[in-house]
C-alpha cells in the first residue's frame, strides 16, 4: 500500500469502519511510515476537538417563543385590572363627550334671565313647551330638566297639563348652580357609562382571544 | 396526564389525538439535541433559532404524516438537516457566516467541556482548548454544506454510521465516503489556518 491509497483511508481506519483486511493493511503501513503516523494523528485531534465542543442550549425565550407561534401555549394574561385601567382611546373620547353634553346642554342656562319675575309667564310657557320647542332656549328650560328628571315625552306633557304653577315657578326658580350641577353630574355619568362600555369591551375581547388560543 | 415517562411514539399518538401538551413535551424532550445541531450547522445563534423553530414547527404540522418507518428522533433530525441543506442551497453564493473567535456559545451552566488534552490542564492550556475549539468549529463553518452535516451528525452529535444513513436517507457506503472526505476537507482547511498550526504546537 502507498501513502496515497492510506491517506484516503485514515479517516475511516480511526472510526474502525474500515473491513478488517483492509484495516490490517493499514496498519502495517503505518507501522513504518512516520508521515501517514503523523496525519492520523492530526485527524483524531481534530475529532477529538469536535467531541469536545461544549454542549449548547436554546436561549431563555426560545421555547414559549416556538410554542406560541404552533399555538400551543396561551399568551401570558395580562393582569385583568389593566383592561380597566382607561384605555387613552376611551378615555379621552368619554372625556370628549362628557364635556361637550355637559357644555353643550348647560349652555342654554346661560341665557336665563336673573329675575325672578316668571309666575305670569309659566303657564304660557308650559303651554306653548309641547307644540314649540323652536321657543328661546331659556324657556325650555323647565321642560327639558323635567325630561331627564322622569321619562322624555310623558313627564313633558304631565308639566304641560300639570296647573299646579308653583312646581313649575320652582322648577323655573331652581338656581342656575343647581342646574348645572345637574347637567355636570348627568354628563359625567355618561361620560363612564360610555368609558366602561369601552373598557367592557376590551375585556370581552381579550377574554375571547384567549379561548380561542387554548381551543 | 403525566406525560414524561411515554415513548416518543406515545407522545405522537397522544398529540395526534388532540393532546396539545404532547407536543410541548417533544419539544421538551428533543430541544436540546435539535439546537445544538442547528447552532453547529449554521454556525451562529440567531441562525440556529431559526432553524431549530421552522423544524419543530413542520413537526407540528406534517406529524400526521409520519409513518414511523424510522424512530421519531431519526426523522425529526432529518427535517433539521434537510431544512438546513435548503437554506444554504437557497443561499448559494451568499458568503457564510464566519464565527468571531469572541462569539459567545450558549453553554449549560458549569459548562461542559469534555478535555482533549492532557488531564493536567492549567488555566493556560484552557485557554488554548477553547482557542482550538473554535479554530476548528470556525473551519467547520467554512465547509461544504453536506461535509459539515456528515461531521456534525458524526462527531458532535455523536451518530453512529447506520443513524447517519437513515437521517440522510443514503446508503452506508456513501455515507462512509462522505465522511472521509469531510475529514479531509476539514484538514486541509486547518492546514491553511495559520494560527491552528501554533496551537497545537503548544497544547500538550
Amino acid at each position: 500500500m502507498n501513502c496515497k491509497d492510506v491517506v484516503e483511508l485514515l479517516p475511516l481506519f480511526l472510526d474502525a469502519e474500515l473491513e478488517p483486511n483492509l484495516a490490517a493493511d493499514v496498519e502495517a503501513h503505518l507501522a513504518t511510515c512516520s508521515s501517514c503516523q503523523q496525519l492520523l494523528q492530526d485527524f483524531k485531534r481534530e475529532q477529538q476537538i469536535l467531541r469536545s465542543l461544549p454542549s449548547v442550549e436554546p436561549p431563555p425565550a426560545w421555547r414559549a417563543e416556538l410554542l406560541a407561534q404552533v399555538g400551543v401555549t396561551k399568551r401570558r394574561a395580562k393582569p385583568a385590572w389593566q383592561y380597566f385601567v382607561p384605555r387613552l382611546g376611551s378615555l379621552a373620547a368619554a372625556l370628549v363627550v362628557m364635556l361637550l353634553v355637559s357644555n353643550l346642554l348647560v349652555f342654554p342656562t346661560y341665557f336665563r334671565p336673573k329675575d325672578k319675575d316668571m309666575p305670569g309667564d309659566s303657564p304660557k310657557l308650559m303651554m306653548s313647551a309641547p307644540q314649540n320647542t323652536e321657543e328661546a332656549p331659556a324657556a325650555n328650560e323647565p321642560a327639558l330638566s323635567a325630561l331627564f328628571t322622569a321619562g322624555a315625552m310623558k313627564s313633558r306633557e304631565n308639566i304641560a297639563a300639570d296647573a299646579d304653577d308653583t312646581e313649575v315657578m320652582a322648577l323655573a326658580e331652581a338656581p342656575t348652580d343647581n342646574l348645572q350641577m345637574r347637567w355636570w353630574i348627568w354628563s359625567s355619568s355618561l361620560g363612564i357609562v360610555i368609558w366602561l362600555s369601552g373598557a367592557g369591551y376590551y375585556y370581552y375581547r381579550y377574554r375571547r382571544s384567549l379561548r380561542e388560543q387554548t381551543q | 396526564m403525566q406525560l414524561t415517562g411515554l415513548t416518543d411514539e406515545h407522545l405522537v399518538e397522544q398529540f395526534l389525538q388532540g393532546e396539545k401538551a404532547a407536543f410541548e413535551q417533544i419539544v421538551i424532550r428533543y430541544e436540546q439535541k435539535v439546537f445544538q445541531l442547528a447552532y453547529r450547522l449554521s454556525g451562529n445563534q440567531d441562525d440556529a433559532s431559526d432553524l431549530a423553530q421552522e423544524a419543530f414547527i413542520k413537526v407540528y404540522r406534517y406529524l400526521d404524516q409520519w409513518r414511523a418507518q424510522a424512530a421519531f428522533s431519526t426523522w425529526l433530525y432529518r427535517i433539521v438537516t434537510n431544512t438546513f441543506l435548503d437554506d444554504m442551497r437557497k443561499r448559494k453564493r451568499r458568503p457564510l457566516v464566519a464565527i468571531s473567535l469572541d462569539a459567545t456559545i450558549p453553554t449549560e451552566e458549569g459548562e461542559i467541556t469534555r478535555e482533549f488534552a492532557s488531564p493536567e490542564a492549567g488555566p493556560e492550556q484552557e485557554y488554548l482548548q477553547r482557542e482550538l475549539q473554535q479554530t476548528v468549529q470556525a473551519a467547520l463553518a467554512e465547509l461544504a454544506p453536506d461535509y459539515r452535516v456528515a461531521l456534525t451528525l458524526r462527531d458532535i452529535q455523536g451518530h453512529t454510521y447506520e443513524e447517519i444513513a437513515e437521517i440522510t436517507e443514503q446508503n452506508l457506503g456513501t455515507v462512509k465516503s462522505r465522511i472521509s472526505r469531510a475529514r479531509a476537507a476539514l484538514r486541509q482547511k486547518l492546514t491553511e489556518t495559520e494560527q491552528y498550526a501554533s496551537l497545537v504546537r503548544q497544547i500538550k
